[in-house]
């Protein structure tokens, strides 16, 4: 299911589609690349696709629908299905922050393994932050038994 | 009599106990029995867990979770799985059908109930009192913080004294200092996060490695899913464990006393398994939808149901967040993704903020810049796209955490599962409907806190806040369908989770709760599972027999 596609996942139509809305939605800025030209763009586009059946449906409809369009903008996507847009977002938006290229970008090192046994310290509560709290007390309201 | 003629009976059940549904509750009370020398034998319609299934660690996580492993059923649509018509509902179910249960999908917070809410009706005039207290089940939380391996720190002033969690509490991260630091700006009680996470590694499990992924299956195995932390111990007991196994009803004899259930296998073959004793642990939506599919002449209502209270009273802890970002960085993509810290300042009822009862707080970190922006969804594509979009992404990714307020549930006689007269799961069975309508004071309670929540996220430095006014996709919480109480007349089990009417019925999952709390369930359901089989066990000779 994971693995890298060597070859488009796409049709010519969905992929003339799928940039139009890679460059809509991911341009690029300063700091970060811009989707389209990434160098594992298909292979991870495949991935994301590969993952999620129904976010692929969507894809796909959507990008057949950009293809189409003489312009593709905030606008014209405002037209379309916005359910059918959102699932086709959610798909580009995960496939996006799944590069390397764009996680180093923006500073993310990615879920990893971080034993708690390595916490720094200011990662720890300390007695002086906890102090306030306990000299407040008891918060609880006491209740007797029902039998006694 | 039950019309399970047509079952494939096996050799005689040489059991003492059947166990419905392996998840929390179904484990501890088969672990209990096992240990104390009876045969017992669990059924369950899901599979073992398999953490190479997880994705965890993989790139395509929040694709995987949001198709293949959404906790949400009717998303997921595994083999093990089973429909819930929730069109009628103000929020969805999430379950896990499998071997632990929704452990395996949880965040694995441990909080307790307070003593307040055992008294609910005595203090604030509402709901009803629960037949046992606080203090009847502090040891059994004690007992079950042990046998999980609980993390936290003792003294926490929200909470009667006790006995410390066994395990260290696991770091509170940048997020739990910050946000405290603005919590004592206010005054407001907090506390560092007690989890069913190991902070330091126990036999064969290691400790937490802080992958913030705890709710796409723990990667490591230090997340208490039950599958993990307590069936092994309850198959080294004997207990057998029959998976795939869906129960399509519970069977009774003339004299009215549970006898077994009927189950179908994946292959649609049907069997029948006797047991003198039928314990019941198939959460809140599915024993409610079991006990009403097996009727009988004697029992024309539904298994239990002579009160008329199956199926009601359903709760689901309304939940609000508000996203907060800072400046800072806050590697607030490390775990434990719920509850480095959490507070219980607004747990108790003051009248004077427009509602009863309360709430419990509690922030959670966000794992990435992709669930940084579906945190913000409410806002106009265009406003979370483009270069707007992966500004925000470049800006707060690891610089902003969600304080969380669930609210809790007060029961509603109206909000119910019931047998929905179209919808079938695959093996024809009819599927759960649900009717849940948020009151108007769960609503004026999130808003509420959602105010709170945001002053308080302004008070720790936050740069920009976004509110997510109600989320209907947190459904995890399913309680209340077949209440405890010690009247029969308005309850489906006593205070040991023994059926009033079926003397050798139990039920130890979340469905006997007469009131929510405001926390998450699972510590008490699983205090209440081994208080209900300890007792069971300790009272074995004065129990009746089938015949």
């Amino acid at each position: 299911m994971t693995t890298p596609l060597t070859t488009s996942p796409f049709t010519d139509q969905e992929r003339s589609g799928a940039d139009r809305l890679a460059d809509l939605w991911f341009p690029g800025t300063a700091r970060s690349p811009r989707m389209t030209e990434l160098p594992d763009y298909v292979p991870l586009l495949g991935r994301g696709l590969a993952a999620n059946d129904e976010l692929a449906s969507a894809f796909r409809e959507i990008a057949v629908l950009a293809s189409q369009a003489p312009e593709v903008t905030v606008e014209t996507v405002a037209t379309w299905p916005q359910d059918v847009v959102e699932g086709a977002f959610m798909l580009l938006l995960c496939t996006y922050y799944m590069s390397r290229d764009v996680r180093t970008a923006i500073g993310y090192p990615g879920q990893d393994r971080v034993p708690v046994a390595n916490a720094d310290p200011d990662q720890l509560v300390t007695d002086e932050l906890l102090a306030p709290v306990i000299a407040r007390g008891a918060t609880y309201v006491p209740t007797p038994g029902r039998d006694r | 009599m039950s019309n399970s003629a047509s079952a494939r009976h096996q050799a005689p059940d040489d059991l003492d106990a059947l166990v419905i549904g392996a998840g929390p509750s179904g484990v501890v009370a088969a672990r209990v029995m096992a240990e104390s020398g009876y045969r017992v034998r669990v059924l369950e319609q899901g599979d073992w867990p398999n953490v190479a299934d997880y994705p965890s660690t993989k790139l395509e996580r929040e694709l995987i979770q949001a198709g293949p492993w959404n906790p949400n059923p009717n998303v997921r649509r595994g083999p093990s799985d089973y429909p819930v018509n929730d069109s009628d509902s103000d929020i969805h179910t999430f379950m896990f059908n499998g071997v632990g249960g929704s452990t395996v999908m949880f965040g694995a917070e441990w909080p307790r109930m307070i003593p307040s809410d055992f008294r609910v009706k005595s203090l604030d005039g509402v709901a009803g009192d629960w037949p046992l207290t606080y203090e009847d089940l502090q040891p059994y939380y004690e007992m079950i913080d042990e046998m999980l391996g609980v993390s936290g720190l003792g003294g926490n002033t929200a909470y009667p004294p006790g006995a410390a969690p066994p395990q260290p509490a696991l770091p509170i991260g940048r997020i739990g200092r910050i946000a405290a630091r603005g919590m004592n700006k206010l005054g407001y009680q907090w506390w560092p996060g007690t989890h069913a996470i190991l902070s330091q590694a126990d036999g064969s499990r290691p400790a937490c490695s802080r992958w913030a992924t705890c709710v796409a299956g723990c990667p490591e195995g230090a997340k208490s899913s039950f599958d993990v932390s307590m069936w092994p111990a309850a198959l080294a007991a004997g207990v057998q464990l029959t998976t795939g196994a869906r129960v399509r009803e519970i069977t009774v004899s003339q004299q009215g006393l549970a006898t077994g259930a009927t189950w179908i296998d994946r292959d649609g073959a049907e069997h029948h398994t006797s047991a003198p004793l039928v314990v019941v642990c198939a959460n809140g939506v599915g024993t409610p939808r079991l006990l009403q599919l097996s009727t009988s002449s004697r029992f024309p209502d539904g298994l239990a149901n002579s009160s008329g209270y199956v199926g009601h009273n359903l709760m689901m802890h309304p939940t609000a967040t508000v996203l907060g970002c800072y400046e800072d960085d806050l590697q607030s993509w490390l775990g434990p993704i719920g509850q480095p810290i959490w507070s219980m300042q607004f747990a108790e009822t003051d009248t004077t903020r427009g509602f009863r009862r309360g709430s419990k707080w509690t922030i959670a970190g966000i794992p990435g810049p992709a669930e940084l922006i579906q945190r913000i969804y409410s806002l106009p594509l265009s406003e979370r796209s483009g270069m707007t979009g992966q500004e925000f992404a470049e800006r707060f990714t690891g610089r902003a955490f969600e304080w969380v307020a669930q609210i809790e549930d007060l029961p509603e006689f109206d909000n119910t599962v019931t047998l929905d007269p179209d919808l079938v799961d695959s093996d024809g069975i009819p599927a759960p409907k649900l009717r849940y309508k948020m009151s108007e004071e769960s609503a004026r309670a999130l808003d509420w806190h959602i105010d709170r929540l945001t002053e308080v996220h302004l008070e720790s430095g936050a740069v920009f806040t976004h509110r997510v006014d109600y989320m209907p996709e947190v459904g995890w919480h399913l309680l209340g369908t077949a209440r405890c109480g010690d009247d029969p007349a308005t309850s489906v089990v006593n205070g040991y989770g023994q059926s009033h009417d079926v003397p050798n019925l139990y039920i130890f999952d979340g469905s006997v709760f007469a009131t929510s709390s405001a926390v998450n369930p699972t510590s008490t359901i699983a205090a209440f599972a081994l208080r209900g089989a300890e007792h069971l066990v300790e009272n074995a000779a004065e129990q009746r027999i089938p015949l």
